[in-house]
C-alpha cells in the first residue's frame, strides 16, 4: 500500500479580514448540535440500517440545516423540523438511482457477542427483518415505534395521509408475525388477546 | 409481549449497544461546503452542456475523440490500502478509549463503564475526568472523575474539555441534567468562572479560557452590557473573572495554544479555516478547505484534515496535513486512500499525529503521521466486529 505525502508549496493564504454581519440573537447552532445530533443519529442508524450510512445521512442534513440556520432557528419546534429534514432526505436518497443498486445485506455488521442467546436471536432477527422492510415501511416502524410518533404526526413527517402510515405499519407487524411465528412471547400474548398498540389508541 | 412491543425493545436495542462517531460543527461545515461545490459542478455541466447542444456539437463526438484519449496510467486506481499493511509501530503517547478501558501513555488501563460512552477523557488532580454521552431519550453529558477504581459523578456539563497545562476545563449546569439555564467553568473542581448560557470549552489561553459562546453572554463588569455575538455562534475568551472578551471574526474555535497567542477554528464570514490573534482576531491566514484540529505541543505546528466523505473511487481518502502555525504554510499533507479518518488529528509533540482511521473493510486502527511523512500504526487493527464495542478514541480530543 502507498501512502501520497506531497511537500506542498500552497495550501494557505494570507489574507485580510473583511466585514461581519449581525442576523441577531437566537439559538446557537454549535449548542443545538451539541444536544440533538445523538438522538438525531441514533434515528438515521435505524433508517439507513447501516451507522456509517446513517452518519452520511446525519451530516448532509445537518449541513443543509447549517445553511438555512438563521431561518431555521426561528421556527417554533427546530427539533421537529430537523427530524422532518432527515425523514426527507432520507426519502430523498432512495428515490436516487444510484441508491437503489445498494443491496440490503443478509447479516448485519458490527453485532456485540450475545449475552442472552435466547433474545439475541429474536432482536437479530427483528433487525434484519427492519432493515429488509421498503424503504417507506420502514420509515413509518422507526418512527412509530422507536420515535413513538402518533400516525398523525408521522403522516405530516412523511408528507403522506394518516391510512398510508396506517396500512404500511399494520403490513409490517403482519409480515413480523409471519415471520415469528413461534416466537414465545408473541405466541403468548396473542393467545392472552392482548392489544396492539393500534387497538389501544382506537380504544382511546 | 406483542409484536409491537418487540420492534420497540429491538430498535432500543440496537441504538443503546451502538457506539456513534462523534458530529462536530466542522464536519457539519465541510460537508456544507462539499454540497456546495457539487451544486456548482452540477449546474457549470448542465450549463456546458447546454452550450454544446446549442452548438450543435454532439458531447459523444468529444468524448469518443478526447475521452479515452486522457486514460493514461496515471488515471489507474491504487491497489486498495488495507490498515494490517502498515507498518506497527511504537504505542500511542497520548490516551486512548477502547470500550470500558482508558489506556494512558504509561500504558496503564483504567476501567470504568464511564469511558465506553465517553465524548472525552483526560487526567486531572485525583484521577480520570471523563464526559459520558448518554440516554437516547434526552441527551445528556455526565461528568465524572474515575479514581483508584471508583467513578464519581460530579454532574452534567457539555461534551468536551479545554486542555491546557493545568488541569483540564470543563462546564457543569447548575440545575442537573435539565440542561438549561446557568452553570459554572470548573478546574480541578473549584469553579473558575461563571455563566449564563452554556459556553463549551476548547482550550486555554494565558488570559484565560477559550469557549464557543452562545448568542450573547452576560458581562458582569458592565450593569448594562453584554458581549454579543455576530452571527450564529461567537468565539470567546472567559477571563477567570468571569468577565468575556470576543475573539474578533471567528465563529467557532477550534484550538488554541500559549505559544503566540494564536487560535485556529472558523471563520464568521465564510466558515473557512482560519487563524487568529487572539487578543486582535487579525486574521494571521487561512487554510482553504480544512478542518484545522490542534497545534503541536511547542505551537509549531498545527495538524488539519481533509475528509471526502464516503469513498466510492478506489485510491481516493481523507487527507492529514501539518502546516507551520505562524505562516499558514502546508509543511506536510498525507492522503491516506480508500481510509476514512474518523477524529481529530492529535500531536504527540511536534513530531507526529495521531488519528483514528478506518480501511474499506469497515476495521480500524489508530495512524501516526509524522511531519516527515512517515505513516505507522499505534495500535493494533480492530476487525469490523469489534469496532462498535472496542472501537478506539483518542482520549482528550475523540
Amino acid at each position: 500500500m502507498r501512502m501520497q505525502s506531497t511537500h506542498p508549496t500552497g495550501g494557505a493564504v494570507a489574507t485580510p479580514t473583511g466585514p461581519s454581519h449581525d442576523p441577531g440573537d437566537g439559538q446557537d447552532f454549535e449548542s443545538w448540535l451539541a444536544a440533538r445530533a445523538g438522538s438525531l443519529q441514533r434515528t438515521a442508524h435505524l433508517l439507513t440500517g447501516d451507522v456509517h450510512s446513517g452518519q452520511d445521512l446525519l451530516q448532509t442534513t445537518l449541513a443543509k440545516l447549517f445553511r438555512g440556520w438563521d431561518r431555521i432557528r426561528r421556527v417554533d419546534n427546530v427539533d421537529a423540523y430537523a427530524r422532518k429534514a432527515l425523514v426527507n432526505e432520507y426519502r430523498s436518497s432512495w428515490r436516487r438511482p444510484v441508491r437503489r443498486l445498494e443491496q440490503v445485506v443478509e447479516t448485519v455488521p458490527d453485532r456485540p457477542a450475545p449475552e442472552s442467546p435466547a433474545y439475541d436471536d429474536t432482536r437479530e432477527a427483528v433487525w434484519r427483518f427492519v432493515c429488509s422492510l421498503p424503504p417507506r415501511q420502514r420509515t413509518v416502524v422507526v418512527l412509530r415505534f422507536y420515535e413513538q410518533l402518533t400516525e398523525g404526526e408521522i403522516a405530516d413527517v412523511m408528507g403522506i395521509s394518516v391510512g398510508t402510515v396506517k396500512s404500511q405499519s399494520s403490513r409490517a407487524i403482519a409480515s413480523l408475525r409471519a415471520l415469528l411465528p413461534d416466537h414465545p412471547e408473541i405466541t403468548a400474548a396473542r393467545e392472552a388477546g392482548a392489544p396492539t398498540r393500534d387497538t389501544q389508541e382506537e380504544d382511546r | 409481549m406483542t409484536a409491537e412491543d418487540l420492534l420497540t425493545r429491538t430498535l432500543l436495542d440496537v441504538v443503546e449497544t451502538t457506539d456513534y462517531p462523534t458530529t462536530s460543527t466542522a464536519d457539519v461545515v465541510t460537508r456544507s461546503r462539499t454540497i456546495r461545490r457539487r451544486h456548482r459542478r452540477t449546474t457549470l455541466l448542465v450549463a456546458a452542456a447546454a452550450v454544446l447542444v446549442l452548438g450543435g456539437v454532439s458531447a459523444a463526438v468529444v468524448l469518443d475523440h478526447h475521452g479515452s484519449a486522457n486514460l493514461g496510467p496515471s488515471s489507474k486506481p491504487d491497489p486498495a490500502a488495507k490498515l494490517p499493511d502498515i507498518p506497527l509501530g511504537a504505542a500511542p503517547k497520548v490516551g486512548i478509549l477502547s470500550g470500558d478501558v482508558y489506556l494512558t501513555p504509561q500504558g496503564e488501563r483504567i476501567t470504568s463503564p464511564a469511558f465506553r460512552h465517553a465524548a472525552a477523557a483526560a487526567p486531572t488532580t485525583g484521577g480520570v475526568l471523563v464526559v459520558s454521552q448518554s440516554n437516547w431519550r434526552h441527551p445528556r453529558n455526565d461528568v465524572s472523575l474515575v479514581s483508584d477504581g471508583a467513578t464519581t459523578p460530579l454532574g452534567c456539563g457539555l461534551p468536551g474539555f479545554a486542555i491546557g497545562p493545568g488541569d483540564p476545563v470543563y462546564w457543569l449546569f447548575d440545575n442537573g441534567c435539565a440542561g438549561q439555564g446557568g452553570g459554572h467553568l470548573v478546574e480541578a473542581g473549584r469553579n473558575v468562572a461563571v455563566h449564563q448560557g452554556a459556553p463549551f470549552p476548547v482550550a486555554t489561553l494565558d488570559s484565560g479560557v477559550v469557549v464557543n459562546g452562545p448568542a450573547w453572554l452576560p458581562d458582569p463588569q458592565k450593569h448594562r452590557g453584554s458581549v454579543r455575538t455576530l452571527g450564529r455562534a461567537a468565539a470567546l475568551v472567559i477571563a477567570p473573572d468571569g468577565t468575556a472578551r470576543r475573539i474578533p471574526h471567528l465563529a467557532t474555535a477550534q484550538t488554541a495554544t500559549r505559544a503566540g497567542d494564536l487560535v485556529a477554528g472558523l471563520n464568521q464570514i465564510d466558515t473557512s479555516a482560519v487563524v487568529v490573534d487572539a487578543s486582535t482576531g487579525a486574521v494571521r491566514w487561512r487554510a482553504v478547505a480544512w478542518t484545522l484540529s490542534h497545534f503541536s505541543a511547542s505551537g509549531k505546528y498545527v495538524s488539519g484534515t481533509q475528509s471526502v466523505g464516503p469513498q466510492t473511487s478506489p485510491g481516493v481518502g481523507d487527507v492529514v496535513g501539518v502546516f507551520d502555525s505562524a505562516s499558514g504554510r502546508l509543511v506536510r499533507s498525507v492522503v491516506l486512500p480508500d481510509m476514512v479518518v474518523k477524529s481529530q488529528a492529535v500531536w504527540e509533540g511536534d513530531d507526529a499525529v495521531l488519528v483514528v482511521a478506518q480501511d474499506a473493510a469497515h476495521q480500524e486502527s489508530i495512524l501516526r503521521i509524522g511531519v516527515d511523512g512517515s505513516v505507522t500504526r499505534a495500535t493494533k487493527v480492530l476487525p469490523p466486529t469489534q469496532v462498535r464495542q472496542y472501537g478506539f478514541r483518542l482520549a482528550a480530543t475523540p
